[in-house]
């Protein structure tokens, strides 16, 4: 499997057929908890595919050399050095989105999704290879995440990336029709959503074979 | 090579080579960035004050907002608990005591606004969840508030319920607002009418709807912050 993996194959993977929220569930927590703002989710998405790249790179680069009993814990070491440089440069350029993703940046270091590509592809791939499916996967962790947060902002706040799309009521001015719903701000919403997009891509999936992961075994098979 | 790889020795050694390195970097990192931190700091702080004296300025543009500090003179006076009441402080009183690390001082602003004073001092109130520090605005006699401004995602009430506070429409209710009873009362929803948002001499404002406790955690920041006022400036 490792072997043969092309940069467009590995796109297609982490994007879609492996895709890391949809198909394997991982990432769900701050899946959860950051997507009720899309600029958020976005400055979110990116921080995620730095850290999975960048440590994915440095894992790969030193996989000859890492003993095997510590090297999961050489692993969260790499990927903490990543996540806090991200938190650090953060605070000085970005503190107001800083103030407001809060715990959910430095959260990335127990992302399921960054120890899973170190561990399961990083230790076994070159560097580049390695680097590109960190990017590919976060790519496709910041895809589903948006996708969410659009739903979530437009129904919570009436605004796409902050800017008003329905004009929300406003009683005392006697303006607006859309009366916000409070649900879709809150954590529980990001659930149903998720859920409800799980099902719809596993249906899709299953119904059409070519679009699943049953399509690499049919695939081999021939 | 392979044994040695996974020996106790290398193992050691490689781990801590690894770690030291890593911190290394990051420590470089965060001095490197610690001017702009500070300065992001400044700017903040700066901005709410402003915010809460509803003196207009352009967002995250520190000359622009050194400018309003000197049009309207808005000048930072420090005090210190001295048994029941304060004593004002110098500014090398001041230096003295960061210095040290020890000992609390209270930090008050005060501006000049169409020829009349005004205080601000920074609060930290509670609501649901936890703390929610800000700063507060009053005339000069502390009769009535002049505004209210709670740090912007620095509180972690519920957002869309607690986190209206944060909204225009519930910050702007305080300035304004008279001082009633040594307090100003968030009203709870559905207790009677609406307050009247005309009404200045009633105190009080309307409340959140879904938000109650922290509508009550507000009332009891302002209380609060009017009787440390009083106390500072020896107004009765």
């Amino acid at each position: 499997m490792a072997n043969n993996t092309t940069f467009f194959s590995n796109l297609k993977d982490n994007i879609w057929t492996n895709n890391p929220i949809l198909v394997q569930v991982l990432g769900i927590c701050s899946t959860l908890a950051v997507t009720n703002n899309m600029t958020n989710t976005f400055i979110m998405g990116m921080a995620l595919v730095f850290a999975t790249s960048f440590s994915s790179f440095t894992v790969s680069a030193l996989r000859n050399l890492i003993p095997r009993k510590v090297r999961m814990i050489v692993q969260v070491v790499i990927i903490s050095f990543y996540v806090i440089i991200v938190d650090l440069l953060l605070n000085a350029y970005l503190p107001e989105i800083r103030k407001t993703l809060g715990p959910y940046v430095g959260l990335i270091i127990t992302n399921c999704i960054v120890m899973g590509r170190a561990e399961g592809f990083a230790g076994q791939n070159k560097p580049l290879i390695s680097f590109w499916d960190g990017v590919t996967s976060g790519l496709g962790y910041s895809a589903v995440l948006m996708l969410i947060a659009t739903i979530r902002e437009l129904l919570g706040f009436g605004t796409l990336l902050g800017i008003p799309v329905f004009q929300v009521y406003d009683a005392a001015a006697g303006t607006g029709w859309f009366t916000p719903w409070t649900l879709m701000i809150t954590p529980a919403s990001a659930f149903f959503l998720l859920a409800g997009l799980l099902w719809f891509v596993k249906t899709m999936m299953n119904r059409k074979p070519s679009l699943g992961p049953g399509a690499q075994a049919q695939g081999a098979k021939k | 090579m392979k044994d040695f790889k996974n020996s106790f020795v290398y193992t050691v050694i490689f781990v801590f080579v690894l770690a030291f390195f890593f911190v290394a970097l990051l420590g470089l990192t965060r001095e490197a960035t610690a001017d702009q931190v500070k300065a992001n700091e400044e700017v903040s702080s700066k901005s709410s004050i402003l915010k809460a004296f509803h003196i207009p300025f352009k967002k995250n543009d520190v000359a622009d907002i050194q400018a309003q500090f000197q049009k309207y003179q808005v000048e930072v006076k420090y005090f210190q608990q001295a048994g029941a009441g304060y004593q004002p402080l110098t500014e090398a009183q001041v230096e003295a005591l960061k210095a040290a690390k020890s000992g609390n001082f209270v930090t008050v602003y005060s501006a000049q606004i169409d020829g009349l004073k005004y205080w601000a001092k920074t609060f930290v109130g509670y609501g649901l969840w936890g703390a929610v520090p800000g700063v507060m605005a009053f005339n000069e006699d502390l009769t009535r508030l002049a505004g209210f401004e709670p740090y912007p995602g620095q509180h972690s009430e519920t957002p869309g319920l607690g986190g209206r506070i944060e909204e225009s429409w519930f910050k702007d209710q305080f300035k304004g607002e008279k001082v009633v009873g040594g307090r100003i009362l968030v009203k709870k929803i559905g207790e009677g009418a609406a307050p009247d948002p005309k009404n200045k001499d009633d105190g009080i404002v309307d409340g959140i709807t879904g938000a109650t406790l922290t509508g009550d955690g507000m009332t009891r920041a302002v209380a609060a912050e009017i009787k440390t006022m009083k106390l500072i400036l020896g107004v009765q």
